[in-house]
């Protein structure tokens, strides 16, 4: 149902040539997007147990991530986390990060260090912070940055097929 | 219509879902491959009107978007989106704003902070709305807090706080020239250019100006009260380290100011009436250190130093503050979040006394101690919270206060917040109140008999050294939701109980050289309490249609006798705006608001001024034609060609506000 609307919105969206106002919620489609790239990604150690996904957001973002909660990703039910204290991050195996305080921010990397914590957030500062993936919203529609080096440390594994659609930073910082 | 378009395609989607909504709701997202969700347009219009705020007070967020598309030129019009803020305009350069009641010129419930420096002065216990003023276009937000912030703000947070914040300086890069010409703003401009420093650091530098017409009398004659103000500033951030970060900001600024003075004379015609022209300058710098040790605890500390003087017909006056603080927060035991702090402020000022206004001693030097505590414990996980706290200060002229707060915040569920409150809050007396000499009004000689006049009898408010600090006991509740799709709403309920409410007692009669001087006693007797609601409501209709409606109830109930010293704020009070955007590149802004009649205190008339009720119609429509370039029109007060807003307590006429228009370019590059 939604593929047949998303398709007949991009054909008209094509036939009429212009830019079409209408649009998908930003934070749902942020949420999806993190839950793909769990599925691209295999961590260290196997197992069986929920995945936690963890959300430092407001009530939008939250409720974004709600539809996530039980979904299956590689035999592993997502277990969706708000993390309005920024306590035990090391327990999650996916971060969602949105709108924080740059100073935080870096505190909060300075805390997962190299742990095997996938975090992802909006806009390109989670990068410079020491963050692994960056949504970017450039033009109405949503650029992937990666910082390789990021992922690379803590022993994650990001699938190549994701990697051909993301724009690669490998800078050594 | 261009978004028809984008509608025919949906038109099915729409029947299978039953209600109006992005194109597909979150969980068919979750099917979309990762090519495809980049394919997706996005877009985060349904914020507003999606977002819950999660304090535990009666707070409204007015973002820079508000801001722009209000066509507000200056912060107190601005303050006007906000539910419950009581914003009236006497004349061209002066405000009358406060919240929950007892508006005046010189109000003093209402705490104002501009980037973490207070507004406050001295004074009178209030703020000099015409010399607070920021670049527009750098304001972050405005965090209106309605109710008691005395806990964490310290004394005179009693109705409100309210924070004025602007960009961080990486946010303001390059530059932005705006400017316009109108009817009532004469001509403004104000330039603005960021730029990186080094690696760490960012900067900014704006200067701007404007000059504003002169209003109308009823009777239909110029009010003389045009205004001008020149002013710049600057801001530069810089992290340091990665656990570093610094700030300095600065302004400084120049005004003259156009007013009629209402004055009373000793002799006759024992009132009189002259054009003055008001000159104030001022400015400031601030720097703060901030200090982060985890995501969960940081420390900061500020320190910024004020100064203004400012010079008209009834006084003029120097002060210069300076002012230090320390907040520490650390989060402990997961489910404690405890901040803590220190400060200290010493204000000196410089009152030249007039024959309206006399203060003894003539110069003063006061300081301020204060320290607060606040723990926020999450009793139940992400479900329950409740924040315990108190502050406790010295002054010089109450001596020690104390203002606690209790709060429990509960979110049953992501789309629902309730919150309730107790608070005590303090509001302390100001220079005036201690040491001011206030001439206001003399009743000319009567004829008792034949032969036999009265001499005239000349009224002084006098200060008093005894006046106590005002107390208020506040009581809140509030519930917020976002149920329904696309519509949040916000309703806050309010009982406040306030005690050694301001009062005045007869004092001496003192026969002088040919009048005889009664004087006015200030003191605490009244005991006023107020009630009320608010209900802010954001509606998304269509992505490219917002609704936000706010009503206001205010009811005020005064001591028997104490009506005429007592201003009566507007009953009710709605605003209704629609943002429209029938195109990607034009905006249609429409503002209606309806203000209930207010009763105002007047020295001229000792029953107080009545102020009608009114309706004003605030229109505006916006063009960019190339990205970076928006053209504006802009029509205030639409409705009549002028309307009485207020009148102040005393010196001035009751001015009305004229009907205007105004076209604006905003160019950044």
């Amino acid at each position: 149902m939604a593929r047949i609307a998303f398709y007949l919105w991009l054909g008209f969206s094509f036939t009429f040539g212009m830019p079409c106002a209408l649009a998908v919620d930003e934070q749902s489609v942020l949420a999806a997007l993190t839950l793909n790239f769990a599925r691209f990604t295999t961590w260290p150690e196997a197992s069986s147990q929920p995945l936690n996904v963890c959300v430092i957001g407001d009530n939008v973002v939250q409720e974004a991530f709600m539809p996530l909660q039980g979904v299956d990703v590689n035999g592993r039910a997502v277990s969706v986390n708000n993390m309005s204290r920024l306590t035990n991050l090391t327990s999650c195996q996916v971060l969602f990060i949105h709108d924080l305080k740059r100073n935080v921010m870096a505190q909060v990397f300075q805390e997962l260090k190299d742990s095997p914590v996938l975090t992802v957030g909006n806009g390109l500062d989670i990068l410079d912070n020491g963050g692994m993936i960056g949504l970017d919203n450039e033009g109405g529609k949503v650029v992937i940055h990666i910082d390789l080096n990021q992922v690379n440390r803590s022993r994650l594994k990001i699938s190549s097929r994701l990697l051909q659609l993301a724009v690669i930073r490998e800078n050594d910082k | 219509m261009t978004r028809l378009g984008c509608w025919l395609p949906l038109v099915f989607a729409v029947f299978a879902q039953g209600v109006y909504a992005d194109a597909y709701p979150a969980d068919e997202l979750l099917d979309l491959s990762v090519e495809e969700l980049l394919n997706v347009k996005i877009t985060s219009v349904a914020k507003k009107a999606q977002a819950l705020n999660d304090a535990a007070a009666a707070v409204f967020v007015i973002t820079q978007e508000d801001i722009k598309r209000s066509g507000a030129t200056n912060i107190p019009d601005a303050l006007r989106l906000a539910p419950g803020m009581d914003v009236a305009k006497i004349d061209s350069s002066k405000w009358a704003v406060s919240s929950r009641g007892f508006n005046g010129r010189f109000a003093n419930k209402l705490l104002v902070l501009i980037d973490g420096r207070s507004t406050y002065t001295r004074t009178f216990s209030g703020v000099y709305w015409e010399m607070q003023d920021v670049m527009l276009e750098d304001v972050d937000r405005i965090e209106v807090i309605r109710g008691p912030g005395g806990t964490l703000w310290g004394a005179n947070a009693v109705n409100g706080v309210i924070n004025i914040i602007t960009k961080h300086s990486t946010r303001t890069q390059g530059g932005l020239l705006s400017g316009g010409i109108g009817s009532e703003e004469q001509g403004f401009g104000a330039l603005r250019y960021g730029a990186k420093l080094d690696e760490r650091t960012s900067g900014r530098v704006y200067f701007k100006g404007f000059k504003r017409d002169q209003n109308h009398f009823a009777n239909g004659r110029p009010s003389a009260d045009g205004w001008e103000k020149f002013q710049g500033g600057f801001r530069v951030d810089s992290n340091v380290s990665m656990q570093d970060e610094v700030k300095l900001q600065g302004d400084i600024y120049h005004t003259n100011i156009d007013e009629i003075l209402s004055t009373p004379q000793l002799a006759a015609p024992y009132a009189t009436t002259f054009n003055d022209r008001a000159h104030a300058d001022g400015g400031n710098i601030v720097a703060k250190w901030q200090h982060t040790l985890s995501p969960t605890s940081d420390y900061s500390a500020q320190v910024y130093f004020d100064t203004y003087h400012r010079e008209d017909g009834f006084l003029a006056e120097w002060r210069d503050q300076l002012d230090f603080d320390f907040q520490h927060r650390f989060g402990w035991s997961d489910r404690h979040d405890v901040v803590w702090g220190v400060g200290y402020r010493y204000t000196m000022d410089d009152i030249d006394s007039t024959q309206y206004f006399q203060a003894t001693p003539e110069s003063r030097n006061d300081q301020w101690y204060s320290a607060f505590l606040q723990d926020e414990m999450m009793l139940v996980e992400e479900k329950l919270w409740f924040t315990l706290g108190s502050k406790l200060e010295h002054n010089d002229y109450s001596g020690f206060e104390y203002q606690p707060s209790a709060r429990l915040l509960w979110a049953p569920h992501h789309q629902h917040r309730l919150w309730a409150a107790v608070s005590r809050a303090v509001r302390t007396p100001s220079r005036g109140e201690h040491n001011g000499k206030v001439f206001f009004r003399t009743f000319p000689p009567q004829t008792i008999a034949p032969g036999l006049t009265s001499p005239p009898v000349a009224l002084y408010t006098i200060g008093n050294a005894e006046f106590k600090a005002e107390h208020l006991l506040a009581y809140e509740i509030g519930y917020r939701t976002t149920m329904i799709d696309a519509l949040s709403l916000d309703m806050t309920a309010f009982y406040n109980d306030y005690d050694n409410f301001r009062s005045v007692m007869l004092g001496d009669l003192i026969t002088r050289n040919g009048y005889l001087e009664q004087q006015l006693v200030l003191s605490n007797a009244f005991s006023p309490k107020t009630y009320g609601f608010e209900l802010a409501a954001v509606w998304q209709m269509l992505d490219w249609w917002r609704w936000d409606a706010n009503y206001s109830y205010l009811a005020t109930d005064l001591d028997p006798g104490s009506s005429p010293l007592i201003p009566v704020s507007p009953q009710q009070r709605i605003s209704m705006r629609g943002l429209v955007s029938p195109r990607e590149d034009t905006d249609l802004d429409v503002w209606l608001r309806y203000v209930d009649s207010a009763m105002t205190i007047s020295a001229d008339n000792a029953n107080g001024e009545r102020i009608d009720s009114y309706v004003t119609l605030d229109l505006r429509a916006a063009w960019r034609p190339v990205p970076g370039l928006e053209l504006s029109l802009v029509g205030q007060n639409l409705i009549s060609s002028k309307h009485l807003e207020f009148v102040q307590e005393n010196l001035t006429l009751p001015t009305l506000v004229d009907r205007g228009m105004y076209a604006k370019m905003v160019w950044e590059f």
